[in-house]
């Protein structure tokens, strides 16, 4: 819906409500849904793009090979791009492709834009790459063409993690003679997939428009269009869903719902995200190289408090790096608690003399990220330690003096090491970085290793297990704060909900996915 | 005149290259821009083949120079975050921005003048009072909270305005609001204290005297005298609606240049940020230098004394 113009609109003021009434019948009529998102993209490259606020649109544009079924509650591939594949061996992947998949500029998909688009990741040729291939790929030697209609994709060693890597939208389908023709960079402005909306317009870091791809190879898309529209302040994104500006808007936390709650015309979906908000601390930086005093540092904090004073309760105290009630959850790890006692007397053993350890957080980057470094600040002083806080920016701090930052870890795929390979692996930065360490713990790369390559099930439960005690008892390179709690709102004719099994903050509008009642 | 207006225009270049210049080192001083672009940070290495493909890897004084013989050759680089022209964001976003500081100009002008007549000339009544009454909150509310008072009232509670976007006129009510309200009040003000000033002067009196008709003394002697220096308010004023603009384009998500200038503050993206400061400089500049020029004509001690 577009409102009317100036000139259009009658004058007396008192038909505005019946203007605002014309505008929500208008979002099932048109079937284009606004959505007003806090945080936009510069590039949608569906292999270079990884942030939270990419995961907003890329599900919706680009295909993947193999497709998870986002609303099963257990993990359930779908045929994608793929319509079958087959472990040729345990680092060797068959796929069958879809034929006559058609691009949105209207050409047809090959098996050598396929392995085009995978290659890009299983190698870093450019720096934009790194990240996905950090997170998802680095295990991936190649994908090859085999004939017109396959592709075989090799990894570097027997991986149980192949079809599901396969399925992160990072390994979605560009075409190949697109990229070519006008360059990484132009390609990531117009960009070019296979899936159930193309992308209609594009303002970097303002509004995506997408429109209903009516050549996609699967069921049409519920929507004509989508429109994106970027509200990064949450009190004119409140209002503009009110207001009937917007049909849907995202990450509001739990102290700003009470604003839409019992409102007529619009819903609430929260949850709280598989994701925990982080402090990284440095294992290489005086005093933090002494394990007492990190553990000290983690029983310090009373999560409980934190939840309950910031989160209205609703987000989840962990219990240890794994999320309660997903499919790879190992139940009864409970290795996380709050002991100040036992802090303190952590602090004497380790000799510690005051020396003063900063806490560095990114200033309004995490949701309610600068309340709960102070808070943590004060329980650390609680227990004796001299705390400094300090905001930094991005990245690019001199690691050899960084004592700690926040960070966060969501769980990129439901496996075991779903939010785990992804940041606590040496393909991240905290390894680059040198901020953790794990050969300190002898034991972590052996179980690491039977976790990450091992195809026996039971083998890589029975190890994950352990390697969660040894990370969050020995070598403590991380202290986990929560799962934070955010809701989405929306027009009541809107029904949606949030997908299951793909990564947080994915907004997905497919066939099935989501519909507008008239 | 002519030695008038070239003095003030070498002004108005030097005035030009000191914001530039210190724009260009304030931006490098900040830090590295690449930190902000990859999710995960970079390699040295990636780093270093970054900073020679934008050749941040120079010493800044010989960017800077580099960065001079672009501009002479009215090349303003390309976007480091999203490596396209810098010139080709601001056309796309200047639309919008262009007619919000069209209608808040044209607003401060319709409302502001005849506010400050009112004031002045019926000084002593309700209505007089009415009018600085009105003037005073414009001049000491600031943007950012009228914007949000406005979207409170016109968007949340009462459904009548739209709170983000610039597609229709009726997304342009609040934030033109907005941006001239301070300036309708400043305007007002300066008015009503000249029309005072000059309604005491002796030539006025003169004229009173002659039998001229009061609409006479006022319109053709009054005014025309108390709006010299109102002129130069207003050109003054003009910085106001270029730096207000970036706030109220942000509180109304407006896709204007604003954002495209605040985001590049917050990614440290030098060229588009060195482009928006010289576009902004260039338009107080020459909009000082307009007023300038204006005051020399129709002043004509100032082309004498100039």
């Amino acid at each position: 819906m577009t409102r009317s113009t100036f000139s259009s609109r009658p004058p007396a003021i008192g038909l505005i409500a019946l203007f605002t009434c014309v505008g929500l019948a208008s979002l099932a009529a048109s079937q284009e849904l606004r959505v007003g998102v806090q945080s936009h993209v510069r590039a949608l490259d569906v292999q270079a793009e990884t942030s939270n606020a990419g995961a907003q649109f890329l599900h919706n544009i680009y295909d993947t090979l193999l497709e998870i079924d986002t609303t099963a509650q257990q993990l359930k591939f779908k045929p994608g791009l793929a319509v079958s594949w087959q472990r040729v061996a345990g680092d060797t992947l068959e796929i069958k492709l879809r034929p006559n998949v058609k691009f949105h500029d209207g050409s047809v998909m090959t098996a050598d834009d396929v392995a085009f688009s995978l290659n890009r990741v299983f190698k870093i040729a450019l720096p934009a790459f790194r990240s996905s291939n950090g997170r998802f790929f680095y295990n991936f030697d190649r994908a090859e063409a085999v004939d017109a209609s396959t592709v075989r994709v090799v990894a570097k060693k027997p991986d149980p993690l192949m079809e599901i890597l396969l399925a992160a939208r990072n390994a979605g389908v560009t075409s190949k003679a697109h990229v070519e023709h006008v360059g990484f960079d132009q390609s990531g402005l117009a960009p070019i997939g296979t899936g159930p909306y193309r992308v209609a317009s594009f303002k970097p870091n303002q509004e995506v428009i997408l429109e209903r791809f009516d050549d996609f190879w699967g069921e049409k898309a519920p929507l004509q269009r989508i429109r994106y529209v970027r509200i990064p302040e949450m009190a004119p994104r409140i209002t503009a869903l009110v207001n009937g500006d917007v049909d849907f808007i995202v990450q509001i936390p739990p102290d700003q719902e009470h604003l839409l709650r019992n409102r007529p015309n619009i819903k609430l979906v929260g949850t709280a995200w598989p994701m925990f908000h982080v402090y990284v601390l440095n294992m290489s930086v005086p005093p933090l190289d002494n394990p007492k005093i990190r553990r000290a540092l983690n029983l310090a904090i009373d999560r409980d408090a934190l939840v309950k004073a910031l989160w209205d309760g609703k987000a989840v105290v962990p219990k240890s790096h794994q999320f309660p009630g997903t499919a790879s959850e190992i139940p009864g790890v409970n290795l996380i608690r709050f002991d100040p006692a036992e802090a303190q007397k952590l602090l004497r053993e380790a000799g510690y003399s005051g020396a003063p350890i900063t806490l560095n957080f990114q200033q309004h980057y995490y949701t309610y990220g600068n309340l709960a470094a102070q808070a943590v600040a004060d329980m650390w002083k609680d227990v004796g330690i001299n705390v400094k806080l300090q905001v930094i920016e991005g990245f690019g701090q001199d690691p050899k003096t960084l004592m700690t930052r926040d960070w966060s870890n969501p769980l990129y795929y439901p496996d075991l090491l779903g939010a785990f390979d992804t940041h606590w692996t040496k393909s991240s930065w905290v390894s680059r970085d040198k901020f953790f360490l794990p050969e300190l713990a002898p034991e972590w790369e052996k179980l690491y290793s039977v976790i990450r390559f091992s195809l026996d099930p039971n083998e890589r439960r029975a190890a994950h297990k352990r390697l969660l005690e040894v990370g969050e008892t020995e070598l403590v390179p991380w202290v986990l704060l929560y799962q934070p709690y955010e809701s989405f709102a929306m027009n009541d004719r809107v029904t949606w909900s949030i997908p299951h099994n793909v990564r947080p903050y994915v907004l997905s509008f497919r066939a099935g996915e989501i519909s507008v009642r008239k | 005149m002519l030695r008038y207006l070239a003095g003030k225009g070498f002004r108005s270049v030097l005035t030009v290259f000191a914001v530039l210049l210190i724009t260009f080192v304030a931006a490098r001083i900040s830090g590295n821009p690449f930190q902000f672009l990859y999710d995960d940070g970079l390699t040295q290495e990636e780093q270093a083949a970054l900073d020679q493909e934008f050749g941040l890897d120079r010493p800044w004084p010989a960017q800077f120079v580099s960065y001079l013989g672009q501009i002479a050759r009215g090349n303003f680089g390309r976007s480091i975050a999203q490596r396209r022209p810098v010139v080709h964001l601001y056309a796309e976003a200047i639309g919008p921005t262009l007619r919000l500081a069209a209608l808040s100009f044209l607003a401060t002008v319709a409302i502001g003048l005849p506010l400050g007549l009112t004031a002045a000339l019926a000084r002593h009544s309700a209505l007089g009072v009415a009018a600085m009454g009105v003037a005073f909150v414009g001049y000491a509310v600031p943007h950012f909270l009228l914007a949000i008072i406005l979207i409170l009232i016109f968007s949340f509670y009462l459904n009548w305005l739209p709170s983000i976007g610039s597609e229709t006129w009726w997304h342009f009510i609040m934030p033109t609001i907005t941006l001239s309200a301070g300036l309708i009040a400043a305007i007002a003000r300066y008015l009503r204290g000249e029309m005072l000033g000059v309604l005491s002067q002796d030539f006025v009196r003169t004229a009173r005297a002659k039998g001229l008709p009061e609409s006479m003394v006022i319109g053709k002697h009054a005014v025309r005298n108390a709006l010299i220096p109102v002129i130069t308010v207003l050109g003054l004023k003009f910085n106001g609606l270029v730096s207000g603009s970036l706030i109220v384009e942000t509180v109304f998500s407006f896709q204007g240049v604003g954002q495209i200038f605040i985001g590049s503050v917050q990614l440290r993206d030098y060229p588009v940020l060195q482009f928006g400061v010289i576009a902004f400089a260039l338009t107080v500049v020459v909009v000082n230098f307009l007023v300038d020029a204006l005051y020399a004509v129709v002043d004509p001690r100032v082309r004498r004394s100039g």
